[in-house]
């Protein structure tokens, strides 16, 4: 059972409709929605200032609303004060799916308990696997950079669900982008994304609507693989570093041929599933 | 506000040469040129003569480390910002040693650019 997020795992139950899901996570952007718009809409800051303020936000970190004010967009009291709308209109999706009468009370509070010990028990099993594992330093280093990376540079949540044992299919619309890194055992490290994450985050990456230009939707994440990785062999400790180039592929056959060993992650950012893989001899 | 610099952005990932235009053109100094690889930066440098160069270390064919040593030889007084993913003592070491002038971690950061090359303009300390 992998990480999943309560909506959908209410929809594999059969608990709600794909149509309520959809209802409910509209909702929730409705009822959650971001600083930046709630000062749009109080006419503190129009669109552009929003987009300089968000372009900068992924190049520091810093907080949507500290920038507006140290950019002398927002003052700190129209800050604080969009602080405490979002917080009056905040709802949770389980809140959403009472009010909507998809679920009744007791129902979801059961249902959370569920949810909630079967992401403890994914998580303690992802724990197992990668301490048990011979290479858990560069493993656990990996994810935790992506993790705070995706977070900190695009600004996308991101989670580890569950471990895969060998290198999926791919369908159509994934993309496996790798780099090889000599430690000096050499490793094949990689992604396997969707083009929909892709998009998002070379959008976020770039602070424009990447989604129409795939070359640059592909040389942005492949750029913020080389980053994380980058950062990883400093955080593993490594002296001089060989890092290959990012490379691009659309067929897992492609990649598997020269190790025989395959160690994978399934994540999740921003609501897309992607793989991280090690591979070595 | 100093005199605007002349830069050649030498990077193979089209989206750092944007993000890296867009913060260099956002603090006042020029873009002259950018470059894919090595071989490109190497004609390019000796065609626009740039004040700084921004270096990334990791591309194909003609890498950062190659590239920086060529340009060192061409122009010993060549002021290279080494702009890398990579970020080891060694690696930091290494292109230091070889004449870089500056290193920068990616992600960019535009307070590192300005340390950058106010600090090789006044001529101080070369790490970030």
């Amino acid at each position: 059972m992998s990480n999943k997020f309560l909506g959908q795992f209410l929809l594999e139950k059969g608990i709600i409709t794909p149509a309520q899901l959809l209802k409910a996570l509209e909702l929730q952007k409705e009822f959650n929605p971001s600083l930046g718009q709630l000062a749009i809409n109080q006419g503190y800051i129009d669109n552009d200032a929003a987009n300089k303020i968000n372009l900068e936000q992924q190049r520091t970190d810093q907080r949507f609303g500290d920038l507006a004010i140290s950019l002398g967009y927002m003052t700190l009291t129209q800050v604080d004060e969009l602080f405490s709308v979002q917080q009056s209109t905040r709802k949770f999706f389980g809140e959403i799916l009472v009010e909507q009468g998809f679920i009744n009370q007791a129902m979801l509070e059961d249902q959370l308990k569920e949810h909630q010990a079967l992401k403890q028990q994914a998580e303690l099993s992802l724990d197992n696997a990668i301490s048990n594992h011979p290479h858990h330093a560069l493993i656990t280093n990996t994810l935790e950079t992506f993790v705070k990376s995706f977070t900190r540079i695009p600004k996308i949540p991101t989670q580890v669900s569950n471990v895969i044992t060998q290198i999926p299919a791919l369908t159509n619309d994934q993309y496996i982008i790798s780099q090889q890194a000599n430690l000096p055992q050499t490793f094949k490290i990689g992604v396997i994304a969707p083009s929909e994450l892709m998009k998002t985050l070379g959008t976020s990456f770039l602070g424009f609507d990447t989604s129409s230009n795939e070359a640059l939707y592909i040389d942005a994440v492949s750029e913020l693989l080389n980053i994380i990785l980058g950062n990883v062999l400093v955080i593993n400790g490594e002296q001089q570093t060989e890092l290959s180039p990012p490379q691009v592929e659309r067929n897992s056959d492609d990649i598997s041929q020269s190790f025989t060993e395959f160690f994978g992650v399934e994540m999740s950012a921003g609501g897309h599933d992607f793989s991280v893989f090690f591979m070595y001899n | 506000m100093t005199t605007p610099l002349n830069i050649l952005v030498v990077d193979d990932s089209l989206s750092m040469r944007i993000i890296a235009t867009q913060i260099i053109e956002g603090i006042g100094h020029n873009i002259v040129a950018q470059a894919e690889n090595g071989k490109e930066a190497l004609k390019a440098y000796m065609e626009h003569r740039p004040d700084i160069v921004l270096l990334d270390l990791v591309m194909p064919v003609f890498d950062g480390k190659k590239t920086l040593k060529k340009l060192m030889q061409v122009d010993p007084q060549a002021k290279v910002v080494i702009c890398s993913s990579l970020g080891s003592e060694g690696d930091i070491e290494y292109c230091l040693n070889e004449g870089a002038a500056f290193y920068l971690q990616k992600p960019y950061e535009e307070q590192a650019f300005e340390t950058a090359f106010e600090s090789i303009t006044t001529n101080t300390s070369p790490i970030a």
